[in-house]
């Protein structure tokens, strides 16, 4: 079994990366064998950073050849280095996993030796966790750029989710802060990953469903001088290009204080939750990147962006919840697709009021100066004294929210930005 | 005001709700707790369980509006909500006048409240999914929970896929309840026995523990939101959170 001291170095080295979901595989137990994915995910515990754990997120090694300004691991950093084998990680991934501490693994690695070598490694973990152990949980296998692609292609076959960080928002930053690293490193194996031949090519391979969870990505926000607008257009052309499951957003901390390309500070969390919330809307509410950044190419702070979006836009407003149809309702700001859908429901027997919505726990605090029901309207006239009372309603909103989530909700919301 | 008084289960409920209906007195209240405080207007009647009449009821629920609303109504008697079994009965009435499935007439009175013990419950049962802790006594995984409704049992088949032939047991502390299995066949039972506190034990739960410790992104606390997901009660059985 591995030591403490290597899996505490191990850990830290691997906790920047957001990503802990395990979320979209049904992969099923086999007989004599151990574990099983649920397609909503599960949270296993929740650290004080209030981030879910899910999966033991790990690096096999970080022992890094590469010298990325944003990374502790980088090469020029000091920091203490380990790596371990295997079986070790495979090891304590079943004794985890039987005591229900996880609900599979997160693997990465340093590029330790070379970028072959290393994948080589991750490559041997999952097929042994998957062949030896017969371990059936979910695995998430973080991609290393520059491996030769048909080491890529045969882990797609075992895990069920791959990812290959973007890591900057443009290719001019990625070359000022990871310069071994190169935008066409990064993107042609999410490309293959995505196409439908390499994905038949692995399966005639005889070997199980390719990457069922699909793929994700992960950006550093705050490192570089990207607007908001050129992230979350990248990101919907990443969603578009590579059927994306997820784009994770990270606010930069700053472990590089003496680089000269890099802000000393770190970045401003509150920019990364509106990216999330943005995101969202992007994905969900069919909102565009350019609907929802201001001119400055920036979100708003005071509000989240659905609301910003909708106090720009008044003139859409207000909406009546009886006959607006779903598309609309997901714009009122305070109405999520819960409660749309629940009005939607509602109101094929009832023409509903103010206080049916009450009944049906719609948050009204916020959407009731954007819509009216059976023709009343209880929201504020004074455009200016309303904009006040949405920026003060919004610092409390996060904690309230979570108290009306169940079951797999849980799991998504968790840095999802649901709104 | 009449209350019938039944047993903390399904079979109970549906029995009271038979002796109501029986005595034509359905805007009378039924509560599932054993004591209650009592105006001086109110007239307690204890309804015994009855298998038989508890089975009409169930059966002119399922035909009417199908094994979902059954399958909900078992949900909701699993709450720890003082006064499920009246949100039952006023959910159960109005299934039967409306003669079909309600739950999704969320404008309905008595929809939301019940909905509501029921997505509780379901809820508490995916967070378990995650939030329980096994301990290896032995040979056989052994997990403590003190949740705050009755899903040891709905928690069993989840278990039994994942860990095929390990056997387990998992034990609701509060109401002495245990869910086994032994790797091949289930078995819900209840008993006061205390099984011995030992944390959860070996070598494998302290390396949890520094892992658990290690991935904490100590630059950016956020405790409000830990509690959100993760209410303080149920830390006590989860070794992370323990000192020991
Ligand atoms: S390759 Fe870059 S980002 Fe990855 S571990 Fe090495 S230094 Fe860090």
């Amino acid at each position: 079994m591995i030591d403490e001291k290597r899996l505490i170095i191990l850990t830290q080295s691997a906790k920047y990366d957001v990503s802990c979901s395990s979320s979209g595989s049904r992969r099923q137990n086999v007989p004599g064998g151990l574990g099983n994915a649920a397609f909503g995910g599960i949270c296993h515990s929740f650290t004080s950073d209030g981030r879910c754990v899910s999966l033991l997120k790990i690096l096999l090694s970080n022992k890094c050849a590469y010298d990325c300004q944003y990374c502790v691991n980088r090469r020029s950093n000091d920091v203490p280095r380990a790596s371990a084998s295997p079986e070790e990680i495979c090891e304590l991934v079943a004794e985890f996993y039987k005591r229900n501490y996880i609900e599979g693994l997160f693997l990465s690695s340093a590029v330790e030796i070379s970028p072959d070598r290393t994948m080589e490694l991750l490559l041997d973990t999952v097929i042994r966790l998957r062949k030896l152990y017969r371990f059936n949980g979910y695995i998430h296998l973080k991609g290393i750029p520059n491996a030769d692609p048909l080491l890529i292609q045969r882990a797609g076959a075992y895990v069920d989710r791959m990812s290959f960080n973007i890591e900057l928002p443009s290719e001019r930053s990625l070359k000022l802060l990871a310069p071994q690293k190169s935008k066409n490193a990064i993107v042609k194996p999410m490309r293959l990953l995505s196409s439908a031949d390499f994905k038949e090519n692995a399966r005639g391979r005889g070997a199980g469903k390719f990457l069922p969870a699909g793929q994700t990505t992960q950006m550093i926000v705050g490192a570089s001088p990207e607007t908001d607008g050129q992230i979350l257009r990248l990101s919907q052309g990443l969603y578009d290009a590579f059927s994306l499951k997820r784009v994770y957003y990270s606010a930069y901390i700053a472990v590089n204080p003496q680089s000269r390309y890099l802000p000393a500070k770190s970045a401003n969390l509150l920019r990364e939750h509106r990216l999330y919330q943005a995101d969202w809307l992007l994905r969900f509410y069919g909102f565009t990147a350019e609907e929802i950044v201001r001119e400055d190419g920036f979100l708003d702070e005071e509000y989240d962006p659905k609301c910003a979006w909708a106090v720009r836009h008044m003139e859409n407003f207000p909406v009546e919840v009886n006959t607006a149809p779903v598309e609309m309702l997901v714009r009122v700001p305070g109405i999520g697709i819960r409660s749309a859908y629940r009005i939607r429901e509602a109101r094929r027997r009832t023409r509903l009021t103010f206080d049916d919505l009450k009944k049906m726990r719609v948050v009204l605090k916020r959407a009731k100066h954007f819509i009216t029901a059976d023709g009343k309207f209880f929201g504020e006239e004074n455009f200016g004294r309303m904009k006040t009372l949405l920026a003060l309603q919004e610092t409390n909103e996060n904690a309230e929210q979570l108290s009306f989530l169940t079951g797999n909700e849980i799991e998504k919301s968790v840095i999802t930005g649901e709104i | 005001m009449t209350v019938y008084l039944c047993d903390d289960n399904i079979e109970g409920l549906y029995s009271a709700i038979f002796r109501a209906y029986a005595d034509k007195n359905t805007k009378s209240r039924i509560s599932s707790l054993s004591a209650m405080q009592s105006g001086f207007d109110t007239e307690f009647i204890r309804v015994e369980s009855d298998p038989a009449r508890a089975e009409r009821v169930e059966n002119a629920v399922l035909s009417l509006a199908g094994r979902r609303a059954a399958d909900e109504i078992e949900t909701a008697m699993r709450s720890a909500e003082a006064d499920k079994a009246d949100i039952c009965f006023s959910y159960v009435k109005r299934t039967l006048r409306e003669k079909r499935y309600i739950s999704r007439d969320f404008a309905y009175l008595e929809v939301m409240p019940f909905i509501t013990l029921v997505e509780r419950v379901r809820t508490e049962r995916h967070r378990f999914t995650g939030f329980l802790r096994f301990s290896d006594r032995g040979g056989v995984l052994y997990a403590r929970f003190e949740p705050d409704n009755d899903i040891a049992d709905l928690l069993l088949p989840h278990f039994a896929r994942r860990l095929g032939n390990l056997p387990f047991l998992i034990h609701d502390a509060r109401r002495g309840r245990f869910a086994a299995w032994d790797g091949k066949r289930a078995a819900v039972f209840s008993s006061e026995k205390e099984i011995s506190e030992k944390d959860c034990g070996d070598g494998v739960a302290a390396l949890w523990k520094s892992y658990f410790a290690a991935a904490d992104v100590k630059e950016r606390p956020h405790p409000r939101q830990q509690d959100g997901y993760l209410p303080r009660r149920y830390r006590k059985n989860m070794c992370e959170f323990s000192g020991k």
